[in-house]
């Protein structure tokens, strides 16, 4: 699967991640080499325009914030990865590549081929598919989803 | 004309971010009166057990106008509050009708829009330029709303666009936070943070740092 990364994850994860892709079957793309800045409306269509089945991306704060993005990319068929910090953790490009490459088996592995996209969030410690609905209610402030 | 159309894609901000895109001058507990008497409608999502209060890109410039009205041009919220909700009602509206104020024959402000609707704002006396003022700061909010695009104040590199990373200010022209600038400077120096951003010039990732309030070393 062909997979975009969003303009804040270093361009050099897409390389480290490509040299492994034997592991994980998937074919990086930094946003940042052919289309820094795009507006969030227009990342669904880059996406199937450019056969990228997922786009992969970083939160740093509130994950409900970006709820409105998540929606419209599965809206339109494009699976989204979040990576997300652990507690004191920094997202310096070091970690951003050491993590997706630790999970990258698991998250090629649940990144589907065809059907219904995913939203998956990846932290140090695993790869959690969440689904709309989930994130919906967080949002809205469900404390006994995880 | 910008396009009026619908944006495909909500904008949701923090009381924390709205202070600090409107910055100088704003503080969450102004924010949170203005939403506690209703002033701005409801908010997206209200705070609770951990999950900040989210506001809509309209009450990010409905408290832009608010903010302006109040402080800088002296309004008695509470005194002109039906025609201020009147007015930021309307600005929000794709066919706003060019709402305007203007100075009443006793001196008072009135304002109107060009269908015809007035209303005075009883009590409320206006001296000098002020009617002019009130006019270029409602217009700049207006521009602000059908751009997407809010200017933050002594951060010419740092943009709120509505349609960048759902509003969360961000380096002009980019899809980095400045928030994630932020967070990678915990563990990156400033010489690190432009090997990694190599396509953002310096001076904008040091205006994205001090924005987020952040001190980095060279």
């Amino acid at each position: 699967m062909n997979v975009l990364l969003d303009e804040q994850l270093d361009a050099a994860v897409a390389d480290g991640l490509n040299a492994m892709a034997h592991r994980h079957g998937m074919v990086a793309t930094s946003i940042r080499t052919f289309a820094a800045g795009t507006k969030d409306e227009d990342i669904p269509q880059l996406c199937r325009s450019g056969g990228y089945g997922a786009l992969i991306s970083a939160n740093v704060r509130d994950f409900g914030a970006k709820l409105p993005i998540y929606e419209a990319l599965l809206g339109a068929g494009v699976s989204v990865v979040v990576l997300r910090p652990g507690r004191k953790q920094i997202l310096t490009p070091e970690v951003q590549l050491g993590v997706l490459v630790q999970h990258s088996s698991s998250i090629g592995a649940m990144l589907p081929a065809s059907g219904p996209p995913k939203l998956l969030r990846v932290t140090q410690s695993g790869v959690v598919e969440r689904s709309l609905d989930e994130l919906r209610q967080e949002f809205e402030g469900n404390p006994a989803l995880p | 004309m910008a396009d009026m159309s619908p944006r495909p894609i909500r904008a949701l901000y923090t009381v924390s971010e709205v202070c600090r895109i409107l910055r100088p001058g704003m503080t969450s507990r102004k924010v949170h009166h203005w939403l506690h008497t209703g002033l701005l409608g409801s908010p997206i999502r209200q705070e609770q057990r951990g999950r900040p209060t989210l506001l809509s890109f309209d009450q990010l410039i409905k408290v832009r106008v608010v903010q302006t009205l109040r402080d800088e041009l002296g309004f008695s919220l509470r005194r002109v509050r039906d025609a201020i909700e009147w007015v930021l009602v309307g600005l929000v509206e794709p066919d706003w009708g060019g709402i305007e104020f203007f100075r009443t024959g006793g001196g008072e402000v009135g304002v109107r829009d060009r269908h015809g609707v007035e209303m005075a704002i009883g009590g409320q006396l206006v001296i000098g330029d002020a009617v002019s003022q009130l006019n270029i700061a409602l217009w700049a909010a207006r521009a602000e709303w059908e751009t997407g695009v809010v200017r933050i104040q002594d951060f010419p590199n740092v943009i709120s666009d509505a349609s960048v990373m759902a509003g969360s200010p961000v380096v002009g022209g980019t899809r980095i936070e400045t928030a994630f600038v932020a967070h990678l400077a915990g563990a990156m120096s400033l010489r690190e943070l432009r090997q990694t951003f190599d396509q953002v010039p310096e001076e904008a990732l040091r205006e994205a740092l001090s924005f987020e309030g952040v001190d980095v070393a060279a």
